[in-house]
């Protein structure tokens, strides 16, 4: 389902307020300088919101890249 | 950067990097003073734990566990506005008195004590006014000690004579205020402050650091808090805006909605330092998120007027 990394890229882009920001499955919090815990709650309530899926805190307390997140999405089935 | 820190803020990048990676932007910017001071704290509070825990190991774990409260707690804060503990009785049973939660949850808030940047700011501002009022300070009191970490400062800048008092609803914590305090003379008292009767002079200087959000009636405590302040005496309270946490109860707004709390009980804010601990996202169409604040004041007792 790689259909499901374009509106990913959105939020992100809103999120960190950068409308160049380019991401990959393999992107990590590494690789963009404003994701860190305070901005990740923002980013998961965005994608929820964006998507209209729920996520458990142990599901994204800790997401190793942003492929972890697309997967929850997918898995999650959004309406 | 110490190789204490430097071993805390790598363990805790390894297991949860969106984390780590905001504590390394204030822990390799501190001033080397606080970090020295910083270090022989830990290293007493991890000679009163209980050597086969594992040391500073044991403490990144809870830590972390404290982390992923914080986590769920701010994602649900986020989501409805509002903290998921309405009642202290449901906090004692949630957090209080529940040994394996308090036993991590302890841990956790006393390593935040000493690596998030707001509490560093605040602490700051404590020691700065423990330093101008401890000396002539002849009778103290400190109302929730949590992990004695003020308690310490401000019993460092006092006199050998001066009374200590320490009243907290938890037995735990007061055994680590008096390990960490290390004043011999001092009264630990295990209680509800409601029920405390102070000297009939009432005390000089009053600590209550973070406890405001977790009471039901925050104007009712600092109201007894009044009644035991001497006359010319002064209180410290800090509390935090919008900082969900899982034994959090009462919602402050921003700050004037603490201060109004404050002028209710009758004090008037002396000195103050409000140190913003999480900004919103910079676009208003992303989620709205509440500024979280941490506050902290000195107050002295607005004057009775006779009737």
């Amino acid at each position: 389902m790689e259909g499901t990394l374009p509106p990913v890229t959105n939020v992100f882009r809103d999120v960190f307020n950068d409308d160049e920001l380019v991401i990959s499955r393999e992107t990590t919090a590494q690789d963009i300088a404003d994701w860190d815990s305070a901005m990740h709650v923002s980013l998961i309530v965005q994608i929820e919101k964006a998507f209209g899926v729920r996520f458990s805190s142990t599901e994204v307390a800790n997401p190793q890249n942003v492929g972890e997140l697309v997967h929850l999405v997918e898995a999650k089935g959004p309406r | 950067m110490t190789p204490l820190l430097e071993r805390v803020l790598r363990s805790i990048e390894a297991r949860n990097p969106v984390h780590g990676k905001r504590l390394a932007v204030h822990l390799t910017t501190l001033d080397p003073a606080f970090e020295s001071e910083l270090c022989t704290v830990m290293d007493r509070y991890l000679l009163i734990l209980d050597t086969a825990s594992g040391g500073v190991d044991f403490l990144v774990d809870c830590y972390l566990k404290f982390m992923d409260d914080v986590f769920a707690e701010r994602l649900e804060f986020t989501r409805n506005g509002r903290y998921t503990s309405t009642s202290f009785d449901e906090v004692n049973e949630r957090v209080y008195n529940n040994p394996q939660v308090m036993t991590y949850y302890m841990h956790g808030l006393f390593l935040s004590q000493l690596l998030w940047h707001q509490h560093y700011r605040v602490y700051e501002f404590f020691t700065s006014v423990a330093r101008r009022y401890a000396p002539q300070t002849k009778r103290y009191l400190e109302v929730g000690g949590g992990h004695g970490l003020y308690l310490r400062a401000f019993c460092a800048a006092a006199g050998p004579d001066m009374e200590v008092d320490v009243v907290d609803i938890s037995a735990t914590s007061l055994n680590l205020c008096k390990a960490m305090a290390d004043r011999p003379t001092a009264r630990f008292i295990h209680g509800d402050v409601h029920k405390h009767q102070g000297p009939a002079s009432g005390y000089d200087f009053i600590t209550m650091g973070e406890v405001l959000e977790h009471v039901e009636d925050p104007v009712a405590l600092l109201r007894k808090l009044r009644d035991l302040c001497a006359p010319s005496g002064h209180v410290l309270v800090t509390t935090p805006t919008n900082a969900p946490a899982i034994d959090h109860i009462f919602l402050f707004h921003d700050v004037p909605h603490i201060v109004d709390i404050i002028k209710q009980a009758g004090f008037r804010v002396v000195d103050e330092i409000a140190v913003v601990t999480e900004e919103a996202p910079p676009r208003k169409k992303v989620v709205d998120v509440k500024i979280a604040t941490l506050y902290a004041a000195l107050l002295a007792p607005v004057e009775q007027k006779l009737l």
